[in-house]
């Protein structure tokens, strides 16, 4: 359904001649129907991915091809139309959504730009599609964004993303800024929400935990680079690559009888303005050799639906 | 309670007036902690968590709020000191450290004197000895090359050194207690599991206590000796932490312990949800604060605030009228 294919976003600093590598050459695709996860650091280019399929930030190279066609050539007009099919929602959900219009027009004004249905369906819609996410609809007429939680405001965001039918819908972070209790209410409605439209799902999000739970498969992104991309319970119970292992070790584990795993301190992820050389995790891995310093390694399938990153794959 | 008692919280009471009415930020609180001893604070947002700290330091509008209560620190009653005399406890005795690096820290300061300031002004250590202290605390805390950072600003830093860097600072005057309010909320999670250990480190060297403020049970579970649960302003159920997670008695406790993703489960596995939201602060409901969201709730619940009491184990306590769990288990025998 959508295939990304050496995907290079860069950014100027400002400075002369120096650039953000944010994402690196990276390629997958999605299939109809599943849910793709996105997990990393901050820094590691998972964000600037989703914003390149939206083609919210311009890529540097490479392509992005939903549904058979390529979205780098499209004019605005024809990008605008593609988007209908691809909707996004976003880590604050309070920032986006227009602090000074009631919460019903906000979620009725795609339908209302697209000409979708007369006023009196367009509204019908709303308000069924806000019941659906737990809105009640007279509250929405009557309220702004502020007068919700943050975790109502992601209901809306959500609400206002399904309204005009979408196919992929690219999440970022849509659970970061909520309490655990609250997380797992807006995380059980995607799912519902997924199989009820048949909805396919780019999650971004840096809780390996969160991630793992609502996709079927995950990849793992540092500095701008997949290292591991595999189902998402072979993710967890077989890590390939040393920083997924790293990243699954550093997860504090909310039982006190479990020993915590002594990470070794390894620095932290070095700037995406000169990213290190070869393996872009090489400084801070335990078994980095000079193959590593030098030659970047490319991502492979090591066994089936497994592809991984790495000079020496761990297991 | 046997041990020896380093800092005791006396039924505080923690208010601020806002537009809407007074917020009852923190609604009564009594709890202790012992020398050497990390506590572990944990709540959702706008559970009083971080006020809670923040009354214990005296770092809070004096205009806005109302403090009520007794905090007693070493013997001697922090509640009834003013500025002046708390100046002497703050950085010395006590220290805070917080969520945010880059706002806690000076932006035009080099951080060498961010270390060093506590140490001239109120140790009077002339600032040579200052400087060689602090670029040992620069080591203990990780930040490599001290000697060239000394005279870095902070935005020559990353999150978790400027991170380091704060807990350098308080640490530089020896405190006895440190507060940490979220300390790595704002970090990526390799850096957080460096952080925690470098806290765990330093204060098993130094006999420090420690209050950890977090939302995350998972921080809790590994870094803390005993936990408070926190929900509306109240502690609703506190123990040793290993007590705590082998036996949860507050339904709250057990739902928000629930909720989290467990990286164990298959993916896909429905996530247990405490429905409805937290209480309204400014007009909390009669009785118990979290009886709205509690699948237990009776009449009794809604109309009559349970207080906080133990059964059977005597560390362990909950206030809650229709306890989960074990009754009477002594939890910290639970393999």
């Amino acid at each position: 359904m959508l295939e990304v294919k050496n995907l290079v976003v860069e950014f100027s600093t400002g400075n002369r001649g120096e650039k953000v590598h944010a994402v690196s050459d990276i390629s997958f695709t999605v299939n109809e129907g599943e849910t793709l996860g996105v997990v990393g650091e901050s820094g590691c280019g998972k964000s600037t991915t989703g914003r390149a399929i939206m083609q919210l930030v311009k890529s540097t190279s490479g392509d992005v091809v939903f549904d058979g066609v390529s979205l780098d050539g499209l004019s605005g007009s024809e990008l605008r139309e593609v988007r209908t099919q691809m909707q996004m929602i976003f880590q604050d959900p309070i920032s986006s959504l227009n602090p000074r219009r009631s919460v019903r027009d906000i979620v009725a004004e795609p339908l209302l730009i697209w000409k979708r249905g007369t006023t009196d369906e367009v509204y019908e819609k709303v308000d069924r599609t806000l019941e659906l996410v737990g809105i009640d609809p007279q509250r929405a007429a009557e309220s702004k964004p502020h007068q919700f939680s943050g975790g109502q405001c992601q209901r809306i965001s959500i609400a206002r993303a399904l309204m005009l039918d979408p196919r992929l819908l690219i999440c970022d972070e849509p659970v970061s800024a909520l309490d655990v209790s609250v997380q797992a209410q807006v995380l059980n409605l995607l799912e519902s929400l997924k199989k009820q439209f048949k909805l396919t799902l780019i999650f971004i999000a840096h809780d390996l935990a969160v991630v793992k739970n609502i996709s079927d498969r995950v990849a793992v992104m540092y500095l701008g680079r997949i290292c591991e991309l595999a189902p998402s319970d072979a993710i967890y119970s077989q890590p390939k690559h040393p920083y997924t292992k790293l990243l699954i070790d550093s997860i504090p584990v909310a039982d006190p009888t479990v020993e915590t795993h002594t990470v070794e301190t390894l620095g932290e992820p070095p700037s995406p303005i000169d990213p290190p050389t070869g393996c872009r995790f090489h400084p801070r891995c335990p078994n980095a050799t000079d193959i590593c310093r030098s030659e970047q390694p490319q991502l492979t399938e090591t066994s089936l639906g497994h592809l991984v990153a790495c000079h020496h794959p761990l297991g | 309670m046997s041990r020896e008692e380093f800092l005791r919280i006396e039924d505080l009471h923690t208010s601020f007036k806002t537009g809407r009415g007074i917020v009852r930020a923190v609604d009564g609180v009594s709890l202790s902690l012992a020398r050497g001893e990390s506590l572990g604070i944990v709540g959702e947002s706008g559970s009083g968590k971080t006020v809670l700290a923040r009354s214990i330091m005296g770092l809070l509008p004096p205009r806005a709020t109302t403090r009520t209560g007794k905090i007693f620190f070493n013997g001697e009653e922090l509640t009834a000191m003013d500025s002046e005399r708390l100046r002497d406890y703050w950085g010395a005795q006590i220290a805070m450290v917080f969520q945010d690096p880059m706002t806690a820290l000076n932006p035009v300061m080099k951080i060498g004197r961010q270390v060093t300031e506590h140490m001239i002004h109120h140790m009077k250590v002339d600032p040579d000895n200052a400087k060689q202290i602090a670029l040992k605390l620069l080591t203990d805390v990780g930040i490599p090359e001290p000697g060239k950072r000394f005279d870095d600003y902070p935005h020559q830093m990353s999150g978790g050194m400027r991170q380091r860097i704060m807990i350098a600072i308080a640490l530089a005057c020896g405190p006895s207690l440190l507060l940490a309010d979220e300390p790595t909320t704002a970090l990526d999670v390799t850096v957080q599991a460096q952080i925690l250990r470098l806290l765990a480190v330093q204060r098993a060297e130094r006999n420090m206590s420690m209050i950890l403020v977090t939302h995350d049970l998972g921080v809790v579970a590994s870094n803390t000796d005993r936990v408070a649960v926190m929900y509306g302003g109240r502690i609703m159920e506190t123990a040793n932490t290993a007590s705590l997670f082998a036996n949860m008695r507050h339904p709250y406790t057990k739902a928000l312990f629930d909720s989290i993703p467990n990286l164990k489960n298959p993916s896909h596995t429905e996530l247990t949800v405490i429905p409805g939201r937290p209480p309204d602060l400014v007009n909390p409901p009669p009785g118990c604060k979290f009886a709205a969201r509690c699948d237990y709730a009776t009449d009794q619940c809604r109309s009559e605030e349970p207080i906080l009491e133990t059964d059977g184990d005597s560390e362990h306590s909950f206030a809650c009228w229709h306890p989960v769990g074990i009754r009477g288990k002594a939890g910290a025998t639970h393999a």
